[in-house]
């Protein structure tokens, strides 16, 4: 066993961290059931707060922030037929019509269970997987570091919503702005234009504040409350019975493996996976019919899932660097803004502050039950805050975050430049999940190509020469060529054409929750 | 049209980075230069699906340039980003406290989300928790008052 593992788990422990992890957990599931606010956002918004306190202190902060929130998404989705995070989208299915029934509370208890299941077996996977991907990642060097930050690159663009030409233009776009700043081996200030401020490139940070916020703060104040269904009171009690934990644990668990491995995958999330999980659990049921009209299951399978993604999207991100969810991207900027960089550094340099992170995401997931137990009737007074009151506040918060990270107002310029770049991609239907992960492996991309090329003399024949980077080169042709549309391309139209119609059915189903 | 209009822009973005870097050292200039034709062979691809795409609806006869957005949608949306340009341009010069109490007041105030007193509350409840976070716990040094 690691040394750092124990060293984690006695800085998590320590009472200012437990203290931010409760802190965190309160922030996150508030947030998360203001409807429109994603867990991404609150800790985008957020992470500044956390520059003032210890690494592991603060990390811990985020994490518990992002756990809770994932819950608090349920709260919304539940109570006033509006997800409060996008993870949370398919919970209303079966949430609301149970509290319309005049069972809120048990559907928050089975929410509320569900997402501590999830959470806790995700976190025991990242406890176990990521740092044996971390010792593997060890013996790799620059040319594998490259063939690793590709296919990140690839998969995340082939699978972002919307296709995957236009996921890798917006990846593309990202690495093209992650070049500003001074070259890692030359030391050429480049496309700084004299500005000081961007000798040290992009700022990570900034660009995440404005891609995630103001455009969400514009659409909420032009949406206001529209669609909202109306508000419902919790009579019944939040806590469930040993009897209802045990017959719902089959689904929780088999959720949660989903959730796992939908946030192994990078570029997939937690809107993904509660959907991928509730059609499984509808799959496998007895009483399919009984799905979409205030049916147990269909709450626990997506909240076990979401939560799950959690843990899941944080292994690539601890041992590899490649964000595997835009929140972990968010959590990443955490480490980077406290001087962390991804790579294997993270489990070795910095393997007390990383594990502690590992093991707060454990904690945080506790954390989230006990709070959730007691907080959650208080969170409904939170459902009721207009979005037209919300959103000039999270501009307001934006432009102080921003400003906060370096204290230059020059900053808080370039936040609304990426909020209007983030509002135009995702009005015009371009993903911009891929655009925050080019920023992130822009760097180590230009690194580890530029220190392959010192090694090779120049030889580009290094990348296929290492079987490792050969391997996960030919897998990112493959990541990129499943996306290639052959059938449709060698005029098997047909058959094309009716899945894809089916596949049309089931997002605008998705799509109509989640506007709702 | 939008997906093009940005296709097009990341052309002109990635020509202007490529020619730029034309000027650096072969190894300052190799990542740009490569990203660039990147940006440039997907936006154009870009270009190309979007034209298909307008082809294929064309023909099912539901082609449409630019879908027009309601019109209350499109001025408070445009007033709203005004509003955040004008924030931002005032806070270096007339203080943090005062652009932001503006800020918030004229949305809410405009829309009308609850009643007036409420609306001044919460405005002065958000500009306490900011300064209580920002300047009394992380003492942030961003110009609170007018000449700060």
């Amino acid at each position: 066993m690691n040394e750092f593992f124990w060293i984690g788990l006695q800085n998590v422990a320590q009472p200012q961290n437990v203290l931010a992890i409760v802190g965190g957990t309160v922030i996150g599931m508030f947030v998360g059931a203001m409807p429109g606010l994603s867990a991404t956002m609150a800790i985008a918004l957020l992470l500044p707060i956390t520059f003032a306190l210890d690494p592991a202190t603060g990390l811990s902060m985020l994490a518990a922030i992002y756990i809770a929130a994932m819950y608090g998404g349920s709260i919304a989705a539940v109570l006033i037929r509006t997800p409060g995070t996008p993870a949370a989208a398919a919970t209303l299915v079966d949430g609301y019509p149970m509290a319309q029934r005049g069972q809120a509370g048990r559907a928050l208890g089975l929410s509320l269970w569900a997402s501590f299941v999830g959470g806790l077996i995700s976190s025991v996977a990242l406890l176990t997987v990521a740092p044996l991907l971390g010792s593997l990642v060890l013996n790799f060097g620059p040319v594998e570091f490259f063939a690793i930050a590709v296919l990140g690159m690839t998969i995340i663009a082939s699978l972002s919503q919307g296709s995957t030409i236009l996921g890798l233009l917006a990846g593309a776009l990202g690495l093209l702005i992650a070049t500003v700043g001074m070259d890692p081996t030359t030391g050429t200030p480049r496309f700084t234009f004299g500005v000081l401020d961007l000798f040290g490139g992009v700022n990570f940070t900034v660009a995440l504040i404005g891609l995630f916020s103001i455009p969400q703060a514009i659409r909420l104040l032009i949406k206001g409350n529209e669609g909202q269904g109306s508000r419902i009171a919790i009579r019944d009690s939040v806590l469930l019975s040993w009897a209802d934990n045990v017959k719902h644990m089959g689904n929780a668990v088999w959720s949660s493996i989903i959730g796992i491995f939908v946030g192994l995958i990078p570029g997939t999330g937690g809107d993904t996976a509660c959907w991928f999980a509730y059609n499984e659990a509808k799959r496998f049921s007895k009483h399919k019919e009984k799905f979409g009209t205030g049916y147990e299951p269909g709450i626990v399978a997506p909240e076990a899932a979401n939560n799950a993604v959690v843990g899941g999207a944080l292994i690539p991100t601890i041992a590899l660097g490649i964000p595997g969810s835009s929140s972990t991207a968010v959590l990443l900027g955490g480490l980077m803004v406290h001087g962390i960089l991804p790579g294997p550094g993270l489990m070795t340099e910095h393997g007390d502050v990383t594990y502690t992170l590992l093991w707060a995401v454990l904690f945080g997931n506790i954390a989230m039950f006990v709070v959730g137990l007691l907080f959650t009737r208080m969170c409904v007074s939170v459902t009721k805050v207009p979005n037209r009151i919300i959103a000039p506040i999270i501009v307001a918060l934006s432009v102080i975050g921003s400003f906060a990270i370096n204290n230059s107002v020059f900053d808080v310029g370039l936040m609304i430049a990426f909020g209007m770049l983030g509002l135009a991609m995702e009005e015009f239907g371009i993903p911009t999940p891929p655009l925050v992960i080019g920023l992130i492996l822009g760097p180590v991309l230009d690194t580890s190509l530029q220190q392959s090329l010192l090694i090779s003399a120049g030889d580009w024949m290094i990348f296929l020469e290492s079987p490792i980077s050969a391997v996960l080169l030919g897998l990112a042709v493959l990541s990129l060529l499943q996306a290639v549309p052959f059938r449709r391309l060698l005029g098997w139209s047909k058959s094309r054409r009716e899945t894809s119609r089916i596949g049309h059915a089931e997002r605008e189903h998705a799509d109509r929750a989640s506007d709702a | 049209m939008g997906r093009i209009v940005l296709a097009l822009s990341a052309i002109g973005l990635a020509l202007f980075f490529c020619s730029e870097a034309s000027a650096y050292p072969a190894a300052a200039a190799r990542m740009p230069d490569l990203v660039g034709l990147l940006v440039i062979l997907m936006s154009l691809l870009a270009i190309g699906q979007e034209l298909l795409r307008w082809r294929r609806r064309a023909a099912e006869g539901t082609f449409e340039l630019v879908t027009p957005p309601s019109p209350r949608a499109l001025k408070i949306g445009t007033l709203f980003i005004v509003l955040i340009f004008a924030y931002v341009f005032a806070v270096p010069r007339i203080g943090y406290l005062a652009a932001t109490a503006v800020f918030l007041f004229l949305p809410m105030a405009a829309l009308r989300p609850a009643g007036l007193p409420t609306i001044c509350l919460t405005v002065v409840l958000v500009l306490a928790v900011i300064w209580a976070i920002f300047v009394g716990f992380l003492g942030l040094p961003i110009p609170f008052l007018p000449g700060e």
